[in-house]
């Protein structure tokens, strides 16, 4: 019932119905039963009698103007909400059609005007946007620059090669400024006056491996003069002649070089370019290279200082004990010292018995503790006077001087059973370590630390072929 | 292998036990010892303190080992091979006989242990010792093993 009571209501149906029965309750019901009353009761006592059909037609005539009159206001108002719906919907370019001066009139003005005043609104949000997406590019640009920054940095202190690093920072050099090529001039040392391209990034960069450039060419010794970037694009002053011979020598329109200067003098020089036409080198640009640059100094400096300390540095990191080449050097001292006065210095290698497969198992972290340990155990066996070092991985070198053979072949037994005992408890065999060890001795197996060291590794190959955790003292039994 | 007998005592104390050398001279050898470097028996006959033969005299009568002038002895070049050249230039000794597993060899300064067993273990065989100058012996193997 409720339903149905529902069904009958007019709140939820549309202007027009409404109207529409609006217009049937005011004028067409009640102008039909005036019709009928007037031509039934009143015009009969007059004498009077009308032509019903007449009165009818007159009457929907009449009330049929009343429609169109209606259907006109409505369909304006119908056309008002279409039109809102479609702006509504996004379509900000439609414009309300107002002719007429009247309250729908209106409504379409008020209705553009908003209209207009949306779609300027949007163009303005839309310029910001453009704005805010070109900064969101530059920022994103930058950080790629950043990370490539950070990245060479990381190299720098992880201590990696100097050509890997150099590669890096040109590889991502060439990120910069719309490069399609960038490169790495360098003189091998400060006295040479000859820059060779050292290190290319871009496509078909084979044409440039041959180029040089010397310090007395003029667009270049001005660089490295005032230490200013070589800037070369569609605003730079140089005269045409100077563009022409730099664009003949590395095939490029626009070229940006900075020098890497290195403890006073100029050292590399690191250029970007590309064959672009109207095109002009942003200050930013300009910078980043500039830092580039600096990682580049930073990375030949720090090679420089490895390279000295390395040849000044006497003692092995991890144990403490002297290094290979101090080793050597020392060795042939004692020699000297030996054959000088009569007497004998012998020498030593021990190699960890199966070192790689407790490695593999254990890890590094263990394989160090283990390796300290077992110089610890090398170390404390020996007198002051004797000198023992790590030569590689798992192998350690003693020097003996003052010793022969039989004196060092006690030694070194006293060393090997001591690892032995050292390492005898532990539960897993591969823990179990022991020592193998080679002997050598001046003047019996030579008279330089490199025959020393030749035949105390060859004694060595022959303990571990005997079963290794043994001393050998002669390279082959029958000798 | 003979039983060994345990020499601790120097050189140049051995000398001035035997009355061959003062210790105001033995300090004087020492001193140029510690400036120009060099053994000190060598040092002692360059400075004229003490004659080579002296030398071996002394280490003779006082270890018995016997004295061999090298000069007056040929040596069998087979048994050179024995001893390379650079063990007999370093420890100052050269081979001079072998017979069986006893090899003998000439040497200037016999308390040299160490060499004495590098020779042992280099030729597997027991070493009997003869003392000589060290001239002779550096005449010795300028001569034989040229040759």
């Amino acid at each position: 019932m409720t339903k149905n009571l529902n069904n009958l209501s007019l709140a939820s149906r549309g202007i027009k119905y409404k109207l529409r029965i609006s217009f049937y309750l005011m004028s067409v019901l009640p102008l039909l039963v005036s019709i009928y009353l007037i031509s039934s009761y009143i015009l009969p006592k007059f004498g009077l009698k009308i032509d019903i059909a007449l009165a009818m037609s007159v009457s929907i005539f009449i009330a049929l103007i009343g429609f169109f009159l209606i259907k006109q206001v409505i369909d304006r108002i119908l056309s008002v909400t279409t039109e809102a719906k479609l702006i509504a919907a996004g379509d900000l370019n439609r414009k309300v059609e107002t002719d007429e001066l009247d309250e729908v009139g209106d409504l379409s003005e008020a209705l553009n005007q908003l209209t207009t005043r949306i779609r300027s609104n949007m163009d303005e949000l839309k310029g910001y946007g453009e704005k805010t997406s070109e900064i969101n590019l530059e920022i994103q640009r930058r950080v790629i620059v950043l990370s490539s920054l950070l990245q060479v940095s990381s190299l720098i202190s992880q201590g990696a090669k100097l050509d890997d690093i150099l590669k890096l920072t040109v590889e991502k050099s060439r990120l910069l400024a719309n490069s399609e090529i960038a490169f790495l001039l360098y003189r091998e040392e400060e006295e040479k006056k000859c820059f060779r391209i050292k290190i290319v990034d871009g496509p078909n960069p084979n044409f440039l491996l041959g180029v040089e450039v010397f310090l007395q060419d003029e667009i270049f010794s001005k660089m490295i003069k005032h230490n200013n970037p070589l800037l070369i694009d569609k605003q730079s002053k140089l005269p045409e002649v100077a563009k022409n011979t730099l664009f003949e020598k590395f095939h490029l329109k626009n070229i940006l070089a900075l020098p890497v200067y290195l403890r006073g003098g100029v050292r590399a020089i690191l250029t970007i370019g590309n064959m672009k036409d109207d095109f002009i080198y942003r200050k930013e640009d300009v910078e980043l290279l500039d830092v580039f640059s600096k990682q580049v100094a930073i990375a030949i400096e720090n090679d420089l200082l490895m390279s000295k300390v390395e040849k000044l540095e006497i003692r092995d990191a991890l144990t403490g004990l002297f290094n290979l080449s101090y080793i050597k050097s020392r060795l042939q001292e004692e020699i000297k010292r030996a054959v000088a006065y009569q007497r004998p210095c012998a020498f030593i290698i021990f190699d960890v018995d199966h070192f790689k497969k407790f490695y593999d198992n254990f890890g590094s972290l263990n394989s160090e503790a283990i390796l300290k340990k077992i110089a610890t155990l090398i170390s404390s066996s020996i007198t002051e006077v004797d000198r023992v070092g790590r030569t590689s991985d798992d192998e350690f070198a003693v020097i003996l001087p003052e010793r022969n053979k039989r004196q060092a072949h006690d030694i070194a037994e006293n060393i090997r059973k001591k690892i032995e005992f050292a390492f005898r408890e532990e539960d897993e065999p591969v823990k179990r370590l022991t020592v193998s060890a080679g002997i050598s001795e001046n003047p019996l197996d030579g008279v330089t630390s490199e025959e020393l060291m030749t035949v105390a590794c060859e004694a060595l190959k022959v303990s571990k072929e005997e079963g290794r955790n043994r001393v050998v003292i002669f390279r082959g039994a029958n000798k | 292998m003979p039983l060994r007998r345990i020499i601790n005592k120097q050189l140049g104390e051995l000398l001035i036990d035997r009355g061959l050398l003062t210790p105001e001279k033995l300090e004087k050898a020492l001193v140029y010892q510690r400036d120009k470097g060099g053994l000190i028996g060598e040092i002692i006959v360059e400075l004229g303190f003490v004659k080579e033969e002296d030398i071996a005299q002394a280490l003779t009568t006082q270890y018995g080992f016997p004295f061999l002038p090298l000069g007056n002895y040929d040596i069998n070049a087979d048994i050179l091979s024995i001893i390379p050249v650079r063990v007999a230039k370093q420890y100052l000794l050269i081979p001079v006989d072998k017979i069986g597993n006893n090899l003998t060899i000439a040497m200037s300064n016999p308390l040299n242990v160490q060499a004495v067993e590098d020779v042992e273990l280099l030729s597997g065989c027991s070493v009997q010792i003869f003392v000589s100058t060290s001239s002779d012996v550096k005449k010795a193997i300028e001569r034989y093993y040229k040759e």
